[in-house]
């Protein structure tokens, strides 16, 4: 077997809890990522999906080192990005772009589009001087469905449509292996986003790209994923296939999470039972130390509050689940 | 009002004065609603939903230039004044927005919240108020209600929000709840709780619903009919079955192509609406879906289609081909 693109092994991150403005003092630790282990192989891609604050973000950030982690180890392509140095760390970041969900917030206003997409490949120099970023800005545009003529004007005149195709075309234009999608679509109307989906799947299939592809949209995850992990308060509770995961998932959180997914077909809508999830997420302050999904869980029993659960084969093809109760159920 | 719709909307049209000109943000939106019903609009961003919820309650800022009608039991909405639309949209119209921080009084404890409610439109004294609002807490599920009234908005969280608006929009047994993107900037484990809720107490105080959503998910398993919006217009509307199974127009086609879905193996690939919505300063003529749409021919350009029956089809639809649309569809939107 081959290495895989990325390897990821019992990452954690810890970020203090402060109070105090001028005498900040910590009075906690959020355990915001706890403990979770992925591979990533070439031409892939992995949705990871969670409810908010699960750590979806945050395992993001980790893997590009854009914060550091806590622990655990990031392998790209073999190398362990956590004990490379600051210059090397520069050079890697060339392969691996991050496309956020809010292409406003991510692209300096000042800055033409032009501009924009020629940076990457610049700063990485892998295009000389200006007429040759120029031309590599025009395939980039094109590349991702835009006209090479919008490279002189600024991201406000665009839609967010478009301005999702420019955080796009930027971050290919340092030619990529991994992309990290951050919820790159969840703001954008369903006809905007059939389009940057099937832009997404055209530059997977021309250019063997690598995504970990970051989303709370089921659905979204379910039409463009090979294989999904799910998230529950900083830990994987559930990993398959993406037909077994959403066919016959294991874990009760994974259960409770697709049963209450609508879907837009009036008889089957009618037809449909949501499993019940009581009461909120607990805080990553001071998590539960057994089971973590235990306090919500339709199938609790005391062993749960007492025995945090592994991330077992439950399945075919490495599916796992984190549950001492893990059995099929079928939703859909 | 014997016998007529609960709320009828009249060719009602709204503009914006601003300085790229004339924003047309509705241009002539017709639908009934009747008592006790669950309606559902939906459209893309910008198509004009809330513009409609805020132009028949009364909302709508002083640069937005207003036509039509929207008549409550027979009385027009639009032509009453500031003061009698107020008790209107606590009596008779409850509402339900998106982001309820901007509706709640964060200074204020969320029992008293929905006192004061009471108490400025019914005849109810304090005690009878305050009983209320506890007994209101408790049927939208806040836990111990007792203890929660005393609390601020901003120890809840967004669902828990969501439920005391629900409480508020309650408060007075309307006619009417209008809820608009409820559920937006929430968990999808928490928007299916919100939506089950909606629909339970809405029924249980026999009030009908519009919700807006862009989600053609939640709408499936909520409403009893559905209004399709395009660039301000109604470009279809039916019973839930009849635009879901038998979509006439081609933006509803291209909408319902455009989703994907969670039980749905792999289809190859999405057959999306091309290009962009239109900028509603500069809307294209005749049809503004023509530059979009795939049927589209050059009468398309020259005429606004109206929304009417046509023959062969169960519901009106806004397009010069609908019956072709229909027939050409081949049963493909929806299996
Ligand atoms: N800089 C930080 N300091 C303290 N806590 C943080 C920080 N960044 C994130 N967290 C916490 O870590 C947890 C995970 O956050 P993260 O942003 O990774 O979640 P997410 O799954 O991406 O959520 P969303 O779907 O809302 O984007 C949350 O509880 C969050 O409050
Ligand atoms: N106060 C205003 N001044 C100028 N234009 C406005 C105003 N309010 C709304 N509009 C414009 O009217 C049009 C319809 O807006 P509306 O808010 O009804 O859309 P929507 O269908 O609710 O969209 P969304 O799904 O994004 O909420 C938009 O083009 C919007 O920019
Ligand atoms: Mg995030
Ligand atoms: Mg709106």
């Amino acid at each position: 077997m081959s290495t895989p693109l990325l390897e990821v092994r019992h990452l954690k991150k810890i970020f203090p809890v402060t109070r105090g403005a001028i005498l900040r003092r910590t009075v906690g630790q959020a355990h915001a990522v706890d403990d979770v282990s992925f591979t990533l192989d070439r031409g892939e891609t992995l949705g990871l999906v969670g409810e908010s604050g699960c750590g979806k973000s945050t395992v993001a950030r980790c893997v590009l080192r854009l914060i550091e982690p806590s622990a655990g180890k990031v392998l790209f392509r073999g190398e362990d990005l956590l004990s490379c140095s600051r210059s090397r760390m520069r050079d890697l970041r060339r392969y691996m772009q991050i496309v956020f969900q809010d292409p406003y917030g991510s692209l300096n206003p000042r800055m033409t589009v032009g501009q924009l997409v020629a940076e990457p490949a610049l700063f990485h120099g892998l295009v000389k001087g200006r007429r040759e970023a120029g031309q590599r800005v025009g395939e980039m545009l094109e590349r991702v469905g835009l006209s090479a003529s919008y490279a002189r004007r600024y991201p406000h005149e665009f839609s967010g449509g478009q301005r999702q195709r420019i955080g796009i075309a930027r971050a290919l234009a340092s030619e990529p292996d991994l992309l990290i999608l951050d919820e790159p679509i969840s703001a954008l109307d369903v006809s905007i986003q059939a389009q940057i989906l099937n832009l997404l799947e055209d530059l997977q299939s021309d250019l063997g790209l690598t995504y970990l592809f970051i989303a709370h949209d089921l659905s979204l995850v379910r039409h463009l994923s090979h294989r999904v992990m799910v998230m529950y308060l900083g830990r994987v509770v559930e990993t398959a296939d993406r037909d077994a995961l959403f066919e016959s998932p294991m874990h009760p959180y994974t259960q409770a999470l697709l049963s209450a997914v609508p879907v837009a077909d009036p008889r089957k809508e009618r037809l449909r039972k949501r499993i019940p999830l009581p009461g909120t997420v607990p805080s990553c302050v001071d998590p539960p130390v057994a089971c973590r999904f235990a306090s919500r869980c339709f199938k609790v029993q005391k062993v749960c509050t007492e025995q945090d659960p592994p991330l077992e084969p439950v399945g075919e093809n490495d599916h796992r689940a984190a549950c001492l109760f893990a059995e099929p159920a079928r939703l859909l | 009002m014997a016998g007529g719709p609960l709320l009828e909307v009249r060719d009602l049209a709204a503009g914006f004065d601003s300085r790229h000109g004339l924003v047309k943000a509705l241009n002539g939106v017709s639908f009934v609603l009747e008592p006790g019903e669950r309606l559902g609009i939906v459209g893309e961003s910008g198509s004009g939903k809330s513009v409609t919820a805020h132009a028949i309650t009364g909302l709508l800022p002083s640069n937005a230039r207003v036509t039509g009608e929207a008549r409550l039991d027979g009385v027009d909405l639009l032509q009453m004044s500031k003061r009698k639309m107020r008790h209107v949209r606590g009596e008779r119209i409850g509402m339900v927005f998106q982001n309820p921080l901007h509706c709640l009084n964060p200074s204020m404890k969320i029992g008293a919240q929905i006192e004061e409610v009471i108490l400025a439109h019914t005849d109810a004294d304090k005690r009878e108020a305050s009983r209320r609002s506890l007994e209101l807490l408790d049927q939208v599920g806040i836990p111990s209600p007792d203890r929660s009234a005393q609390e601020y908005p901003h120890l809840f969280s967004g669902g828990m929000r969501q439920r005391v608006m629900i409480a508020i929009a309650l408060a007075c047994k309307p006619q009417i709840v209008i809820a608009d993107e409820p559920t937006t900037a929430l968990d999808v484990t928490i928007q299916a709780q919100i939506i089950d809720l909606l629909a339970e107490t809405c029924k249980a105080y026999g009030a009908a619903v519009i919700l807006i959503t862009h989600d053609l998910g939640i709408l499936a398993g909520f409403a009893d009919r559905i209004v399709v919006m395009y660039a301000g217009r109604v470009v279809e509307q039916g019973d839930v079955d009849s635009i879901y199974y038998r979509p006439a127009h081609p933006y509803t086609l291209g909408l319902l192509r455009s989703v994907t879905r969670i039980d749905e193996a792999r289809r190859d690939r999405l057959v999306p609406i091309t290009g962009n919505p239109p900028s509603p300063v500069l809307l294209p003529s005749g049809c503004a879906f023509h530059p979009r749409c795939p049927y589209t021919q050059p009468v398309c350009s020259e005429r606004v289609p109206p929304l009417e029956l046509k023959g062969g089809i169960d519901h009106p639809a806004a397009c010069h081909f609908a019956e072709e649309v229909a027939t050409h569809r081949a049963g493909d939107a929806v299996q």
